[in-house]
């Protein structure tokens, strides 16, 4: 089974983040994604790329090729906002991050463009799979800062890469063989920002998928709260 | 929003600018007559209440700095869910638009420029304020010929609850933040100082020190590289302001400028050694400003047009949405550059009406000074910029202004028509100790001689702008050059200091960095990839770096495709091997490939200039030069073909000034 849950959090006027999951007897598709743009860009960018993502897989075999499929559906979701960015005066500039997880019981095939996470969890430990296309990711992976500094650094909300911003984008993706009991849980840096590693592994390790998506909101409110916090476990 | 009236006093009368969390109106105060600028906060950020009290707070303390090189605030208010700052309207340029369209700036000027800037730090910081966001956007060179910072104590009110942006969007603030900054360290009044010097070296070089195509390699700089040194870029620059610069941007905050004052002693004493203090000095200096700020509200581009070889469809890229594009990104205060003139009949003579609005300022706006409105009466200046003098001054003298005109000669304007004016139009003036000053067209018929200014070792595009503000026609000549930089003058005809009629060609030989020139490879082994960047650019060479995983020498070079000391040709492109950290090896990680595509073309029309007899037509692909040829522009418009696959960024350059670059899609 999987497990999703938004919250427009405590300071944020709109909820600017979508997510999507679906379970087939082939596997699972699940997604996230985070909206950024003035007016209503930032919803529409985001739910725009979960529309055309899910477009994309309903009309093509996902599985037999994840890989192959996850870049084409994310050039297909960048066309789309990038398309409807440059007509639309008001939404010009607005763009999303995507994570988006294709798999199986024992193997699952990861795309990223942005700041959203994918984790791998298992019984005792945490492992964040996909790196953060950010600013201050970039400067911890050069050395200038370490992850403690980069966690209050003023300069976080800079992303690298987002969908719908160039005509072109290239995804990172991640191929990972797991175990039948191993978990993948996406989320935004809403809940990222604000819920540290150890702590999400103590609350999965404690409470099964949906009350965990539960808990995991609760706690990032509980922390400020100060950016919309979307998270899906499967 | 537009016609809405705020707090009941400020009637919003257009959108003049759109920022990152606010959105900039034009507003008429009617308590005061006045225009005003009001700051409208983005509904998005309303519902956040921690952040609104901040913004308050923030504007609060910036309202209570007083200085003439500060955009003031007023007065800051809520109405239902508009949360607004109302500021000093303020019309002219951005620096950043001063810099670009007149290029480097003459180093008195650039001193000039910094100690405004100077002031207006000091001020903030005495206050208790560092501004955080110090660049040439934020910065208004006024119609006036002062400048004014804008923007104090936002910066800090953001921090840490700003909404998610793409790196492209938040570039211009990258090139000017200071390592503390870059790092997310804590940060005092000295970042504002090493700010101040990355605007100071670009206002004397027209380039920034540190330079990249997105944030993250630029902030790197900012932390690692060491820049060109002024002198390299302008040999023109005297040796003591150059130390004063490079102390300013010191990477140790320690070995920077230790506060706004200390910077500002020592910058005027300078300015005190190189007689720059007396008022002529001062007055030719403002004059130069406001001619400045002039050309940069002028500047505007030719027109280009895209055709799709294969479909014969047509695409035009024409001014407006180019405009478009501009307004966008450009900050509040951005000038309207046509305005119509408002003549309002302003109630000046009743002076019931005068004790009325002190009345009413004094109860709701305590803290102004109104002595002024007593002074003597007060007129609100028409613009009267391309109208004719004829009709101008007979009605300004009316009004009891006096009125001075100087002649300008420019023979593709009528006689009599006004073509500057100072104090600008649009604003309230006081009549009894207003001179208002025109420059009005008239055309001599005998052709006078003329002192030809020496622009040796001056810089292209300053060079030009002086001989034609004199009257000559200028002709560029490329010269390859050893000693002399890019870009700068070798040599004139006729010399400097001789006479010349008015209108007669100036050649400026110009230098030009001979491509073909050999170079010897260095040793790249042992670099970080960045020193191997800076050592590549600053040797003239390309290189690709590829990654291989290891665990010793991670982040260094360890091989290089061609051997160090081997003699090869400028622009050679060589791979260095660097050694990236072993990942963890559960998770393959396939790096981004790009398919392989079909090349295809695409033809670019391009208008040629008619204000010169020859230019030099450069189009860049992806960065790399794919056509060069000097035209004669009589030929109006020719059209080059260029081949590509996918989107590439196209460039097209005339007469080395780029005024087209955009991403073509090729197929």
């Amino acid at each position: 089974m999987i497990y999703g849950q938004t919250d427009v959090g405590n300071v944020r006027p709109l909820n600017e983040d979508s997510f999507y999951f679906e379970s087939t007897p082939k596997g699972y598709v699940m997604m996230v994604a985070d909206g950024m743009g003035g007016h209503n860009g930032g919803e529409v960018a985001s739910q725009l790329a979960v529309e055309s993502v899910r477009e994309y897989m309903a009309q093509e075999d996902i599985f037999s090729d994840p890989e192959i499929a996850l870049r084409r559906a994310v050039k297909h979701a960048n066309d789309a906002v990038y398309e409807l960015a440059s007509k639309k005066e008001s939404l010009a500039g607005m763009g999303t991050t995507l994570v988006l997880a294709v798999g199986n019981e024992k193997s699952v095939c990861i795309a990223n463009v942005g700041d959203s996470r994918a984790y791998l969890v298992s019984k005792n430990n945490i492992r964040q799979v996909t790196k953060d296309h950010s600013f201050v990711n970039e400067l911890v992976k050069k050395g200038v800062i370490t992850k403690e500094q980069a966690k209050n650094h003023p300069k976080s909300n800079i992303i690298l890469k987002a969908l719908g911003i160039e005509p072109e984008v290239y995804p990172d993706i991640f191929l990972l063989e797991k175990k039948r009991t191993d978990k993948i849980l996406l989320c935004s840096d809403g809940l990222s920002g604000l819920v540290s590693d150890e702590e999400i592994l103590e609350v999965m390790s404690k409470f099964n998928k949906k009350n965990a998506c539960m808990e995991l909101v609760r706690l990032a409110k509980e922390h400020g709260g100060n950016d919309n916090i979307t998270v899906v476990i499967g | 929003m537009i016609g809405r009236v705020l707090g009941n006093r400020y009637e919003l009368l257009e959108l003049i600018g759109t920022g990152g969390m606010s959105r900039v109106y034009k507003a008429k105060c009617r308590m005061l007559n006045r225009f005003v600028a009001v700051k409208i906060l983005k509904e998005e950020y309303n519902a956040d209440k921690e952040f609104v009290k901040r913004f308050y707070i923030e504007s609060q303390s910036a309202a209570s700095l007083s200085s003439t090189n500060i955009v003031s605030v007023y007065d800051v208010g809520q109405e239902a869910n508009t949360y607004y700052i109302v500021m000093e309207y303020v019309e002219g340029a951005t620096l950043k638009e001063v810099i670009k369209e007149n290029g480097v700036l003459a180093w008195n000027v650039a001193l000039n420029f910094s100690l405004q800037i100077l002031s207006a730090l000091e001020c903030a910081h005495r206050n208790g304020i560092v501004h955080r966001d110090i660049k040439p956007q934020n910065i208004i060179v006024t119609n006036e010929g002062i400048l004014k910072v804008t923007d104090f104590g936002i910066a800090r009110a953001v921090n840490g609850d700003e909404t998610k942006k793409i790196e492209q969007d938040v570039l211009g603030s990258v090139h000017y933040i200071s390592p503390e900054q870059a790092k997310g360290f804590m940060i005092d009044a000295r970042s504002d100082l090493y700010s101040l010097g990355i605007v100071m070296y670009e206002m004397l070089t027209g380039k920034l020190p540190y330079d990249g195509t997105n944030a993250v390699s630029v902030a790197l700089m900012h932390l690692n590289s060491e820049p060109r040194s002024i002198k390299d870029l302008n040999i023109s620059v005297p040796n003591a302001l150059v130390q004063m610069v490079n102390k300013a941007m010191q990477r140790d905050v320690v070995n920077r400028y230790q506060t706004a004052k200390e910077m500002a002693d020592e910058l005027n004493e300078f300015k005190k050694a190189e007689n720059l203090t007396s008022k002529e000095q001062e007055d030719a200096f403002i004059k130069e400003t406001i001619a400045m700020v002039n050309i940069a509200k002028q500047a505007s581009q030719p027109v280009v047009k895209k055709e799709e070889s294969d479909y014969h469809s047509e695409k035009t890229i024409n001014k407006a949405e180019e405009k478009e594009e501009k307004k966008k990104k450009v900050p509040f205060w951005k000038d309207k550059k046509e305005r119509t003139a408002v003549i309002a009949a302003v109630s000046v003579s009743a002076v019931i009406v005068a004790l009325m609005l002190f009345l009413f300022a004094k109860v709701f706006f305590p803290n102004l000074d109104f002595s002024s409105l007593f002074e003597s009466k007060e007129y609100l200046l028409p613009n009267v910029v391309e109208k004719n003098i004829e009709e101008v001054q007979p009605m300004l003298e009316a009004e009891g202004l006096k009125v001075k005109v100087n002649e300008i000669e420019d023979d593709s304007r009528e006689d009599g028509l006004i073509i500057n004016q100072y104090p600008s139009g649009n604003i309230m003036v006081k009549v009894r100790k207003t001179t208002v000053q025109l420059d009005v067209v008239k055309n001599d018929t005998d052709s006078v001689m003329v002192n030809v200014a020496k622009v040796v070792n001056k810089e292209y595009r300053q060079a030009k702008q002086e001989l034609e503000k004199a009257g000559f026609t200028v002709r560029m000549v490329e010269e390859v050059s050893e000693d002399i930089p890019e870009g700068f003058v070798i040599r004139q005809k006729p010399s400097g200091n001789t006479q010349a009629k008015k209108g007669t060609e100036v050649v400026l030989h110009i230098a030009k960095t001979d491509e073909n020139a050999e170079v010897f490879v260095p040793n790249f082994v042992g670099m970080t990839e960045q020193q191997a960047k800076v050592k590549a650019e600053e040797i003239g060479l390309v290189i690709t770096f590829s990654e291989k995983k290891g665990t010793e020498n991670v982040g260094k070079v360890t091989e290089q495709s061609i051997e160090k000391e081997t003699l090869v040709s400028k622009g050679t492109s060589i791979r260095l091997t660097i050694i990236a950290k072993e990942d963890e090896p559960v998770t393959p990680t396939i790096t981004p490939t790009v398919a392989p595509q079909t090349e295809a073309s695409q033809s670019l029309t391009i208008d040629l200039p008619q204000d010169r007899e020859t230019a030099t037509v450069v189009v860049k692909k992806a960065g790399s030069e794919v056509y060069r040829k000097s035209h004669n522009t009589s030929e109006k418009r020719i059209t080059v073909t260029v081949r590509g696959s996918g989107t590439q960024k196209v460039e097209i350059l005339l007469d080395g000034q780029t005024f087209f670059s955009q991403n073509i899609k090729f197929n």
